[in-house]
């Protein structure tokens, strides 16, 4: 199902559309682990104690996810691999950090963009179908998640959070040219 | 895709099938399939709907349990082949997908679906519909 790009898809009345809540949901329900609202000065100050106690930048997972359907975008979650760790241990129910490979780790980021995405869109609207391309996820350095955060483009909504108290962040992006209906959002931090 | 075989006991042992495009996913849904009192003989695994359709071409499965949105062979289309084929009525249809739409809804229960799960759900979902269907089965 495609609508125009003039013609976006409205959310369903009453709908919960909050990426926040979305991700919330997402950690409560599969993660076991429980999400807050954050920001930017938090996320920044964890990025600092993590290089004066570590000596250098945390790494982060990056995870992107391409939608399309009643709307085309992006979503792109960023987390540190140690959190990612912590949290894949609990989704999958493995007692041995061991077990959860590089490969694992970047395959769980993915599962966790790809459960938030969808549970977003599906909230937006329920009469609309969508699909999901495969989440890309890339390894990167502390300092470069927090540049890509603070790129300028064309986000439609960034939230920050805390998932067990470690910083995250998320940005969705459309891509289909359709001016997005805005709603205020209680914790949502627009970029 | 890795297979594994648990103890047989006397009831009758299911012969699962989980598709989907994540291994961690896959894993997790493996485990809570693994919590049901229904034994399990048999676990396959396939990242997408054409490697499901290999596994069905040569092994005998009891229910298959899979996304929506997969590389290559999606699962809509996985529900459409296995419908097509009158051997495979037997085989109970379960979707796990992040889609929770009306309309994916209703595609996937042209295909003779019996249960629908949204991701994200507790294991316990998969746990105790696999009980149900596989023990109404």
């Amino acid at each position: 199902v495609t609508l125009s790009p003039s013609s976006p898809a409205q959310p369903d009345a009453g709908a919960d559309i909050s990426l926040l809540n979305a991700l919330a949901y997402v950690a409560e329900r599969s993660l076991f682990a429980f999400c807050d609202p954050a920001s930017r000065e938090t996320l920044a100050a964890q990025a600092d104690a993590h290089r004066a106690e570590a000596g250098g930048p945390a790494t982060w997972l990056h995870a992107s996810i391409h939608f399309h359907g009643c709307r085309e975008g992006r979503m792109e979650l960023a987390l540190p691999a140690s959190l990612a760790r912590g949290l894949c241990l609990a989704f999958s129910g493995e007692d041995d950090p061991a077990a959860i490979t590089d490969d694992a780790l970047r395959d769980f980021a993915g599962e966790v963009a790809n459960m938030t995405c969808g549970l977003w869109l599906t909230r937006r609207s329920r009469r609309e179908p969508f699909d999901l391309m495969p989440p890309q996820v890339m390894v990167w350095p502390g300092d470069a998640s927090l540049e890509r955060l603070n790129a300028p483009a064309q986000a439609a909504e960034v939230v920050i959070a805390t998932i067990n108290d470690a910083a995250i962040w998320l940005r969705t992006e459309w891509l289909d040219g359709a001016v997005a209906p805005r709603s205020v959002h209680a914790h949502a931090i627009r970029s | 895709m890795s297979t594994t075989t648990s103890r047989a006991s006397g009831r009758k042992a299911l012969r699962l099938l989980v598709v989907d495009d994540s291994a961690t996913m896959r894993r997790v849904i493996v485990r809570a399939a693994r919590l049901t009192r229904v034994p399990i003989e048999t676990v396959f695994e396939a990242g997408n709907g054409r490697h499901a359709l290999d596994i069905l071409a040569r092994e005998p499965v009891d229910a298959v349990i899979t996304d929506v949105n997969m590389p290559e062979m999606g699962g809509i289309e996985l529900l459409r082949q296995i419908a097509a084929r009158p051997d495979l009525d037997h085989v109970l249809r379960i979707v796990v997908s992040t889609d929770g739409s009306e309309c994916r809804r209703s595609e996937a229960a042209q295909f003779n679906v019996q249960l629908y799960l949204e991701k994200p759900f507790r294991p316990e979902a998969i746990r105790d519909a696999l009980a149900e269907l596989a023990g109404a089965a």
